[in-house]
């Protein structure tokens, strides 16, 4: 049972959709030059092409300047140990209730009893996640979380009512653009537009855990949201500057820290300490500052003015506590 | 000079140049010395093929620098699975790939002999029937094939376990897939799954995402194996603290992982130190499986009834045992949201209430010193800090008078 292994490359997928599309009709190498560009790296066509053209890797025939599949039919690989190891494994992960009801992890966990889990659960140990997590045995939360999944795939408007942090119940038409879920918070959100009169009135995230219920809606929405257009509406309009010195192996700390971050970081020999751009979402703006302050002295915000004051507010805010 | 291939023969080389781009990204060309300039081009011409999108560059006084830069919140597939799915092959293995694979696909049984022949019938390219089932073998190992005793030889018939025959509900497995693939260990193979059905995630966005803990997979997946069978191990370990590698045995016994650091540490027993200890499974560089120990499931208990007194990594130093106790200011009517958190990341310590908007916070832990990042992100709220490692308090009243200086006192 190999993890890096040739059958799961890359190589071997574009080749199989190669095969398969030129199965029945020919295709011209400017076909094929496309399947690899869309599916590979960006050097994939000079490697892969002479050696399916010439023939090295002898799978094609030619055909009127034009490319045919040697093979009879379309091939697909089975499910190799591995994966069979790895779903077992997901099959006594509590979140699988989310996808899959109990008859369903049954039968499968019964047509794989052969098949040892990769790994256990247990040997696992998440030693700083947030203990409030999701219940994600709780029947109405499954029901809730399916819905709102439907809903999302099917690209549907949905009624959701939910209890807002301050207790206040919500109720609105949404259409659910994309679950996101934290390891450390180990909860799941969703990040919504808010449908009134076939139109987006604004963004919405909604923390599953407080919804109350999902309903059919009226409203329907026919535009298409770009998700990545609202990461960065929402992104800071500057990165937060700090400096790290190189005490306490802050530089290695600190980069594995704020590794989810989009960042840039070059060191300065002048001061032989470290510069940091971090980029983030203005709503984690609190979470981002309280990350840097739990690095104390070795890390140093240089700007922006407005991040920078904050910062300090805390600090003197903390001399004086501790009557500095 | 040999042609460059963007495929791989083994994953180490990949695995730091990956690393060192993605989690520091101030590294200019001189600064990987370890390597000759040859190794660092290529490295370098192979990372930017996979990661194209994420690949930054940035000119400094010192020189040209290459670094991956990405959004964690932003991806639907880690980019960094790329450097898994680039395996090197020969022109053999690639075309017994698809040939064994057509032929079998009709549900044929067939001997090795049959079945070079028909390849060769077939698609006029012919193997020696050595090579043949060299390749038959290897998939019988991997699950993809299976074997059956026909008389004195062996038939080879493909398996018949694809996702839509084992499962009633195929479209829900692919969304389960599509998300575990992110959310549990070694979720390459998730990956790989969808890769095979030609799905992509188009659901599901994770945020405190460490996407570089792919990269120590494989050192992951040789410990798993080790805490399955219960076997004691001997692993090179190489910190950033010494420049030596150092070869340990050790019994491996769970994993540490830290959501929040993007750290993950290995569990092991110490024989000749008789205590745990935790190493960081990037700075281990391989390991070897020993033989059974006997005394795993005892081990494994200790473990677990210690847990309650780790905060992070640490089972502690000579004391094995310290007290924290932390005053925190809360005003009670609009801040009960710290209360909330002082709770839920608190890590089952002590939180009462002491006066009017005064709590206190306390916990029994191995290493405070472990406790102080948490601590000082109540900065602006902290009363005082009392506990039995002196070191560990004066380090933080220190730490305090320096953030001070830095920040209001006038430090340059």
């Amino acid at each position: 049972m190999e993890l890096f292994s040739e059958i799961y490359s890359c190589y071997y997928t574009v080749v199989a959709k190669i095969l398969s599309l030129s199965l029945n009709n020919p295709i011209t190498k400017k076909d094929i030059c496309e399947i690899i560009d869309s599916n590979a790296f960006s050097e994939s066509a000079f490697y892969i092409m002479p050696k399916l053209i010439d023939g090295e890797w002898n799978l094609l025939k030619s055909h009127d300047n034009k490319y045919l599949s040697k093979l009879e039919g379309e091939v697909k690989l089975p499910l190799t140990l591995l994966q069979k190891s790895w779903l077992k494994a997901l099959l006594f992960d509590r979140r699988i209730a989310l996808f899959l009801n109990k008859d369903e992890v049954d039968r499968l966990r019964n047509y794989l009893k052969d098949v040892d889990p990769l790994f256990n659960i247990e040997d696992f140990y998440y030693y700083d996640s947030f203990s409030d997590g999701d219940n994600y045995e709780d029947t109405k939360y499954i029901e809730n979380f399916r819905s709102v999944l439907q809903a999302l795939k099917n690209k549907t408007v949905i009624t959701i009512t939910f209890e807002s942090e301050k207790g206040r119940h919500i109720s609105g038409d949404y259409l659910p653009c994309k679950i996101d879920y934290s390891s450390k918070a180990d909860k799941f959100r969703i990040y919504t537009a808010k449908i009134r009169y076939g139109k987006v009135v604004c963004s919405a995230i909604i923390n599953m855990r407080r919804i109350k219920s999902v309903g059919y809606s009226e409203e329907s929405f026919k535009g298409n949201i770009s998700f990545d257009e609202y990461i960065e509406k929402h992104k800071c309009t500057e990165p937060v500057v700090i400096e790290i010195s190189k005490e306490r192996n802050a530089v290695e700390r600190c980069m594995l820290h704020f590794a989810s971050y989009e960042k840039r970081t070059e060191y300065d020999e002048e001061t032989d300490k470290y510069i940091s751009y971090i980029y983030y979402d203005k709503k984690d703006e609190t979470e981002l500052l309280i990350q840097i302050l739990s690095f104390g002295p070795v890390i140093k915000v240089l700007g922006p003015e407005v991040f920078l004051k904050q910062v300090k507010e805390r600090v003197k805010r903390q001399a004086e506590l501790l009557g500095i | 000079m040999s042609e460059f291939s963007e495929l791989i023969k083994n994953f180490d080389k990949i695995r730091d140049y990956m690393r060192d781009f993605f989690v520091y990204g101030f590294k200019a060309r001189g600064d990987f010395s370890q390597k000759s300039s040859r190794t660092y081009d290529n490295e370098k011409r192979r990372i930017e093929s996979y990661l194209g999108a994420y690949i930054k560059w940035d000119t400094t006084k010192r020189s040209k620098r290459v670094f991956i830069s990405l959004d964690s919140s932003k991806i639907n597939e880690n980019p960094l699975y790329s450097a898994w799915k680039l395996k090197s092959f020969t022109a053999n293995d690639i075309m017994l790939h698809f040939f064994i694979l057509d032929i079998l696909s009709t549900g044929k049984c067939l001997k090795i002999d049959e079945l070079s022949n028909c390849i060769c019938d077939k698609y006029h390219v012919c193997f020696d029937a050595q090579t043949v089932r060299i390749k038959a073998n290897e998939y019988v190992k991997e699950g993809i094939l299976l074997a059956y005793k026909n008389g004195k030889a062996l038939s080879y018939k493909l398996s018949s376990d694809f996702l839509n025959n084992i499962t009633q509900n195929y479209n829900d497995i692919i969304d389960a897939i599509s998300y575990y693939q992110e959310a549990v260990p070694l979720g390459v193979i998730g990956s790989y799954l969808l890769d095979n059905e030609g799905k992509k995630n188009d659901i599901f966005k994770f945020k405190h995402h460490f996407v570089v803990h792919t990269l120590e997979d494989k050192i992951l997946f040789i410990l798993l194996k080790a805490m399955k069978e219960k076997r004691k191990i001997v692993f090179v370990n190489q910190s950033k603290k010494y420049s030596k590698s150092i070869t340990y045995s050790a019994i491996p016994l769970k994993v540490f992982v830290s959501s929040q650091s993007g750290r993950r540490y290995i569990t092991v027993y110490n024989e000749k130190r008789c205590r745990f200890v935790n190493y960081r499974l990037d700075y281990i560089k391989s390991v070897d499986l020993l033989e059974e120990c006997e005394v795993y499931d005892y081990l494994k208990q200790k473990l677990e009834d210690n847990l309650d007194k780790c905060f992070g990594v640490s089972f502690g130093g000579n004391s094995r045992g310290e007290k924290i106790s932390i005053k925190i200011y809360i005003n009670e009517e609009t801040e009960s949201y710290i209360i909330n958190r002082i709770k839920r990341e608190g890590r089952g310590g002590e939180l009462k209430k002491v006066d009017t908007n005064t709590y206190l916070y306390s916990k029994d832990v191995f290493d405070t010193n472990e406790m102080m990042p948490w601590v000082k992100s109540f900065t602006g709220r902290i009363i005082s800090v009392e506990g039995t490692s002196e070191f560990v308090v004066d380090k933080f009243y220190n730490d305090m008078r320096r953030m001070y200086k830095m920040y209001v006192g006038g430090e340059n």
